[in-house]
């Protein structure tokens, strides 16, 4: 590295002292990079090269199954897969190795529940869920693997609970424990701490330390305002609910906050509440739902 | 430790799909592109997040990878691409990084800095904050020269700069540096003299 530096005399005055090197970080970088579990990786494909003849013959065996199987999942492959979907109501999922998911109105989880074993664990997600992954420590540096698909990206699990919320432009990943990685596309990664936020829509991709509790509060029939606007209040409403919600004279919105918790175990109770807190008239009239001041 | 063209060869054996290879230039450079991520986007999930974007990315690509003669300075150019990129994506508000600008900039502190004669804390300072505030490319240069321990060669490779203007603006630096420790013992006497006053 010297081969340049012949004419120039570098009597540097000034030096710099590096920091010490953490190796147990390069060493859990590289097993993130074995392990990294989006899909069609070249890394996994290579591995499993070795392994082709047993997939063919597993590939055939699986062919069958799919063709004699009621359900049918975009060209994930060789599995049964269950399917758990809500209609206006919420389900408490317990998972073979004593995960749980709470899955919230109007979602659908599918997984592989026959073949579900501690190395592989993977649902697929559309709309809203909370997750309660169970850690398993088996092998020393084998992190749990867990992955949440989304049609956006994957969300990659390493022990810990958060919420994710899945929209046409994408999703929203919040964590309350533990940490997460999220896989956006092919090269995109982004990992979580607690009390942050992920929110992929479309092509921008941000992460932001937010109150994570407000999104998950939904399981417990809880609702917890932190100097939340009335417009995002809305927002929640047509989610969780699949309502259409009109508003009249709408300007108002945003300028209105609530700070509280509320608990409404349906709908109706957290109306009654909202008006009453709120000042607000609100009435529901088959699907819609509409509010005036 | 190896050469260059220890590094180039292995660089070849990856572009070939050698998983191996790869874990070498992997362990190899790790820390020193953990480093100048961790500088640029002062966030270690964001530094840790920007390797593993480009080793996936690198992997994804090896077939139609350049050969080339520096590996590490054509990691940490490519590494750099991948930090704008991911800046790009993310969006800026929730990150520590000056916001006043959208390329990100290298920043010293007193702690990290050591003088060869003497050690007084204040001229530490002086130089760091000096330092801190030249231009964004010469910092990025002084980085990769005397942080790295990268060549002029090395460097002409990762910032658009020739052989001859790098070394022109390194020895401008160096001489303006020079000058102000030189200096300094006249400005420490100014500044206890005025101590009493203030």
């Amino acid at each position: 590295m010297k081969d340049d530096n012949e004419n120039f005399p570098e009597d540097l005055p000034f030096g710099f002292i590096k920091p010490e090197r953490d190796e147990s970080l390069k060493e859990k970088s590289w097993d993130d990079l074995l392990q990294k579990r989006v899909p069609g990786s070249p890394i996994r494909r290579r591995r499993f090269g070795r392994l082709w003849p047993a997939l063919l013959a597993g590939g055939c065996i699986a062919l069958l199954i799919i063709l004699f199987s009621r359900e049918r999942f975009g060209g994930a492959g060789h599995v049964e897969w269950e399917t758990i979907r809500t209609g206006d109501w919420q389900k408490k999922l317990l998972l073979p190795d004593s995960s749980e998911i709470f899955l919230n109105r109007f979602s659908t989880i599918k997984a592989d529940l026959h073949h579900w074993s501690n190395t592989k664990r993977e649902v697929w997600l559309d709309g809203e869920a909370f997750f309660e992954v169970r850690k398993h420590g088996s092998a020393g540096n084998n992190f749990s693997n867990f992955v949440v698909h989304t049609s956006r990206g994957d969300i990659e699990v390493l022990a810990t609970s958060f919420n994710v919320m899945t929209d046409s432009a994408g999703f929203t990943a919040a964590l309350s424990t533990g940490k997460i990685r999220a896989h956006i596309g092919k090269e995109e990664t982004v990992t979580l701490s607690p009390g942050q936020v992920l929110q992929v829509a479309h092509d921008t991709i941000s992460r932001k330390e937010m109150n994570v509790q407000l999104y998950s509060a939904w399981k417990d029939g809880q609702f917890h305002f932190d100097h939340t606007s009335l417009s995002d209040i809305v927002d929640l409403l047509k989610r969780y609910y699949h309502l259409k919600v009109r508003v009249d004279e709408g300007g108002w919105l945003s300028s209105k906050k609530l700070s509280g918790d509320i608990d409404a175990a349906d709908p109706g109770e957290l109306f009654g509440s909202l008006e009453g807190v709120m000042g607000l008239h609100i009435r529901r009239v088959g699907d819609s739902l509409i509010i005036q001041k | 430790m190896g050469t260059n063209r220890h590094w180039s060869d292995c660089w070849n054996d990856f572009r070939k799909g050698d998983e191996k290879a790869f874990r070498l230039l992997h362990d190899e450079f790790f820390h020193s592109l953990h480093d100048y991520a961790l500088r640029l986007l002062q966030d270690n999930d964001l530094a840790y997040d920007a390797i593993q974007d480009l080793f996936m990315k690198l992997w994804i690509k090896h077939e139609v990878l350049p050969e080339v003669q520096f590996v590490k300075a054509y990691l940490i150019r490519s590494l750099h691409t991948t930090i704008l990129n991911k800046l790009r994506s993310l969006k800026l508000y929730e990150l520590n990084i000056s916001l006043q600008s959208s390329i990100p900039d290298f920043e010293f502190s007193p702690e990290e800095i050591k003088i060869k004669e003497e050690s007084e804390l204040l001229s530490i300072r002086q130089l760091t904050s000096m330092i801190n505030e030249l231009p964004p490319i010469q910092k990025h240069i002084i980085y990769l020269r005397f942080y790295e321990g990268l060549s002029y060669k090395e460097i002409s490779e990762v910032v658009d700069m020739n052989y001859q203007s790098l070394v022109n603006t390194t020895n401008r630096i160096l001489s303006k540096v020079k000058a102000a420790l030189k200096s300094h013992p006249e400005f420490l006497l100014i500044f206890l003299f005025l101590l009493p006053c203030m």
